[in-house]
C-alpha cells in the first residue's frame, strides 16, 4: 500500500514537471540572431517568486537562462541533451537538498539553422517527502488501530461460540465426577446431535447394566429353588428320588441357559453400522436345511432390498436363529419369511418388520398370550415354553419393538410378527 | 459303527464313551484338537462327534481340516454356549449338526444314529433290505415280518452291512468298525457272525440269499438280488 502511493505519487510528480516542461517551451521562441528569448509573463507563476520550490533552467550553446524563483538558489547545470532526448532525476541530491529534475532536449527549427537547447524544470523534494512521510505514519496509526479492533471482534467472536463447548467440557466433567446422569439438552443446533446421541449412549450402557445386574441377580435367586429342593431331597433319610432331582437339574439348566442368553442380549445401539438381514437370513437358513435336511423345508423369502439391522449382530442372529428353528420344528413342509423396512420420518436409520410363518398346527389363544405375559417372573418365563421365545421376546424388547403371534392366512400355521421401530 | 470322540472334558469323555461302547459303538477318544485331527485323517471313521472349544486346535479348525480333506463321514458339534452365530459357524465349517451342552444322552445318541443313516442315505430309523428290517431306535430287527433276536455283535455287523446296501464290504473294514482298535482281531469271527445271521434271517419260503459272500472280497447285502 505503502510502495504503491509513492510509485503513485511519484508519478505525479514526474508528469508535473512535464507540464512544467511543456510550458515554459511556449512562453519562449527563437530570435533572429539565433538566441532564444524567453517571454516576461511566464505561464508559471512560481517560477517568478524567488525560493518557490520550482525552479526552470535552460541551456544552450550559447544562452543560460534560469527563472526568478532560482535567485539564491544554487542547482547544477542540467546535462546536454540532443532534441527528443528526456531524463527524469529522482531525486537530485545537490547540496544537502534533494529537487526531482525533469529536462528534455529540444531543437528550434529557424532558416538561419537549427537551435539546440535543453529545458530543465526542477522541483524541491522537500514537500513530497513530507507528504510521504505523513501518509506512511497515518497508514500505520490506521491498520494498528484497525488490528486492535478486529483482534478484538475476533476475540469475542471466538469466546461467543465456544461457549457451547466450555460448558460441554464441565458437563463431561461433571457426568465423570458423577455430579450429574445426563448431559443437559440445551446446546445449539451444531451440537445438539452430539449431546443427543450422548445422552442416547449413556442411557443404553446405564440400561445394558442393569440388565445384566438383574439377571445376574434373577439367576441367583431363581437357582435357590431347585437347589433347595435337591439339597432337601439328599438330606431324605428314604431313598433318594431320582426323578425329582434329575426335574431340578434339568430346571437349573433351562435356567442357566435363558439368564446366560439373556444377559448375551446386547439391545438398543447408539452407533452402529446396518447389518444386511439377507446376509444373517440366508446363512441361517443354510444351517437348519443342513440340520433338517429330511424334512425337505421348502422358505419362501421375501426380503426388501436393503434391509438392515441397526443393533448388534449377535442379537439379530439370535431373533432369525431361534424363530425360525421353531417353524423347522412346527412346520409341515413350508416356512415363510419377509422382511419390509420401517421408515419414520425424522429418523435416518430404517426399522424392520419380521414376519415368520409356517405350516404347522399354529399357537392357541391361550398360549399365545401367556408367550408373551407381562409381569411373569423371569424364571417361571422359561417353565413350559421354549427358551429361544423368551430370548426372542427380551430382544425384542431391548429394541423397543413389539411382538404379534397369529395364525397365517394361508400357511395357517404359527404367524409371528416382529417390529423394529428405527 | 467306528465312532471318533474329540473332548477335553475328562468326565464328559469318559461318560460318553462308556455309554457309546455300551450302546454298541466302536469309540476311538482324543482329549485335544491335534491328537483328534490327526486320528481322524488316518482312520475310518461312521462320524465324529467334536467339541467346539478344544486344547491345541479348535474343534472349529479339525472340522475344517477334515473336510478339505476329503473326509466326508458326518460330524456332531457340541457346544457349550449355544449361540446362533457359534452353531452357523460350526454348520458352515463343514459339521452336520449341532447339540448344546448339558444334553442328556438318549438326545446325542437321537443325534448320532440320525447322522449315520443320513449319510448312508435313509431318512427314517428303519433301515430295509428286501425283507429284512433293522429299526435303529429301537434295536429291533425283523425278517419277513418275523422278530429276529441277535447278539449285539450280529446286530452290528447286519447295521453295518445295511448301511452300506449295495457294497462290498470287506471282512477288514467289518472288524475295523465293530471292534475297538486294540482288540485282538480275527477275521474268522466275522465269518462265524455272518454265517449266524443268515441262518437267523433265513426264511423257508424265501430264497433269495440275504447276504451274500463274494470270494476273497468280502460281503454285501442287496434289497433284491435279481437284478
Amino acid at each position: 500500500m505503502d510502495k504503491a502511493f509513492e510509485e503513485k505519487t511519484m508519478h505525479l510528480v514526474k508528469e508535473r514537471l512535464e507540464g512544467y516542461v511543456f510550458a515554459l517551451l511556449s512562453a519562449i521562441e527563437p530570435t533572429q540572431d539565433n538566441q532564444i528569448l524567453v517571454h516576461e509573463n511566464l505561464p508559471i507563476p512560481k517560477l517568478e517568486q524567488p525560493v518557490s520550490g520550482i525552479y526552470a533552467q535552460i541551456t544552450s550553446k550559447n544562452y543560460k537562462w534560469q527563472s526568478i524563483s532560482m535567485f539564491g538558489v544554487d542547482l547544477p547545470e542540467p546535462q546536454l541533451l540532443i532534441g527528443g532526448e528526456t531524463t527524469f532525476d529522482a531525486p537530485l541530491t545537490y547540496q544537502n537538498d534533494d529537487y526531482f529534475r525533469m529536462t528534455k532536449g529540444f531543437i528550434f527549427e529557424t532558416d538561419h539553422g537549427d537551435i539546440p537547447f535543453v529545458l530543465s524544470v526542477s522541483e524541491n523534494a522537500k514537500n513530497y517527502f513530507r507528504e510521504l512521510d505523513e501518509f506512511k505514519e497515518k497508514l500505520w496509526t490506521w491498520l494498528l488501530f484497525t488490528s486492535v479492533i478486529l483482534l478484538g471482534i475476533q476475540g469475542l467472536i471466538m469466546n461467543w461460540s465456544l461457549r457451547p463447548l466450555k460448558r460441554l467440557t464441565t458437563n463431561l466433567s461433571d457426568l465423570e465426577k458423577g455430579k450429574i446422569d445426563k448431559v443437559s439438552d440445551d446446546y445449539p443446533p451444531e451440537l445438539a446431535g452430539l449431546t443427543c446421541n450422548l445422552n442416547q449412549l449413556l442411557s443404553n450402557e446405564r440400561d445394558n447394566l442393569n440388565r445384566q445386574r438383574k439377571t445376574l441377580g434373577d439367576l441367583a435367586h431363581s437357582l435357590k429353588t431347585p437347589l433347595a429342593i435337591i439339597h432337601s431331597e439328599l438330606e431324605n433319610k428314604g431313598q433318594t428320588n431320582k426323578l425329582l432331582v434329575r426335574e431340578q437339574i434339568s430346571n437349573m439348566n433351562d435356567i442357566v441357559e435363558y439368564q446366560l442368553k439373556r444377559a448375551a442380549v446386547a439391545g438398543h445401539r447408539t452407533f452402529t453400522v446396518g447389518i444386511p438381514v439377507i446376509d444373517k437370513l440366508e446363512q441361517i437358513i443354510r444351517t437348519l436345511d443342513k440340520v433338517n435336511r429330511n424334512k425337505k423345508v421348502q422358505v419362501h423369502l421375501q426380503v426388501a432390498p436393503g434391509a438392515e439391522f441397526f443393533g448388534e449382530h449377535g442379537d439379530l442372529m439370535e431373533l432369525l436363529g431361534n424363530l425360525l428353528e421353531n417353524a423347522y420344528k412346527w412346520c409341515d413342509r413350508n416356512v415363510s419369511v419377509t422382511i419390509k423396512i420401517l421408515t419414520l420420518h425424522n429418523r435416518k436409520r430404517t426399522g424392520l418388520i419380521i414376519e415368520i410363518a409356517d405350516d404347522g398346527p399354529g399357537i392357541n389363544k391361550e398360549k399365545r398370550e401367556s408367550l408373551l405375559a407381562r409381569g411373569v417372573r423371569d424364571d417361571e418365563k422359561v417353565k413350559g415354553h421354549g427358551i429361544g421365545l423368551s430370548i426372542v421376546n427380551d430382544i425384542v424388547e431391548s429394541y423397543q419393538g413389539k411382538i404379534l403371534i397369529t395364525n397365517h392366512g394361508l400357511l395357517k400355521g404359527a404367524h409371528f410378527i416382529i417390529t423394529l421401530p428405527p | 459303527m467306528k465312532i471318533l470322540l474329540i473332548e477335553d472334558d475328562e468326565n464328559l469323555r469318559e461318560v460318553l464313551e462308556k455309554r457309546l461302547k455300551e450302546e454298541g459303538f466302536v469309540v476311538e477318544t482324543a482329549d485335544n484338537g491335534e491328537d483328534g485331527l490327526f486320528l481322524g485323517r488316518e482312520f475310518e471313521f461312521d462320524l465324529a462327534i467334536i467339541d467346539l472349544g478344544l486344547p491345541k486346535v479348535s474343534g472349529m479348525e479339525v472340522i475344517q481340516t477334515l473336510r478339505d480333506e476329503g473326509q466326508s463321514y458326518p460330524v456332531l458339534v457340541l457346544t457349550a454356549r449355544g449361540s446362533w452365530q457359534d452353531k452357523v459357524m460350526g454348520l458352515d465349517a463343514g459339521a452336520d449338526d449341532y447339540l448344546v451342552k448339558p444334553f442328556h444322552f438318549p438326545e446325542l445318541l437321537a443325534r448320532v444314529n440320525a447322522l449315520v443313516r443320513r449319510s448312508a442315505g435313509f431318512s427314517s430309523p428303519e433301515l430295509i433290505c428286501g425283507y429284512v428290517t433293522l429299526n435303529t431306535s429301537t434295536g429291533e430287527v425283523k425278517s419277513n415280518n418275523r422278530l429276529v433276536d441277535l447278539t449285539s455283535y450280529e446286530y452290528k455287523v447286519l447295521e453295518y452291512l445295511m448301511l452300506h446296501q449295495n457294497v462290498v464290504v470287506s471282512k477288514s473294514t467289518l472288524t475295523e468298525h465293530i471292534y475297538h482298535q486294540d482288540y485282538d482281531r480275527d477275521s474268522n469271527v466275522i465269518e462265524v457272525f455272518v454265517g449266524r445271521l443268515r441262518r437267523k434271517l433265513q426264511n423257508k419260503d424265501i430264497k433269495q440269499k440275504v447276504i451274500e459272500t463274494l470270494r476273497g472280497r468280502g460281503y454285501r447285502m442287496r434289497p433284491n438280488e435279481e437284478e
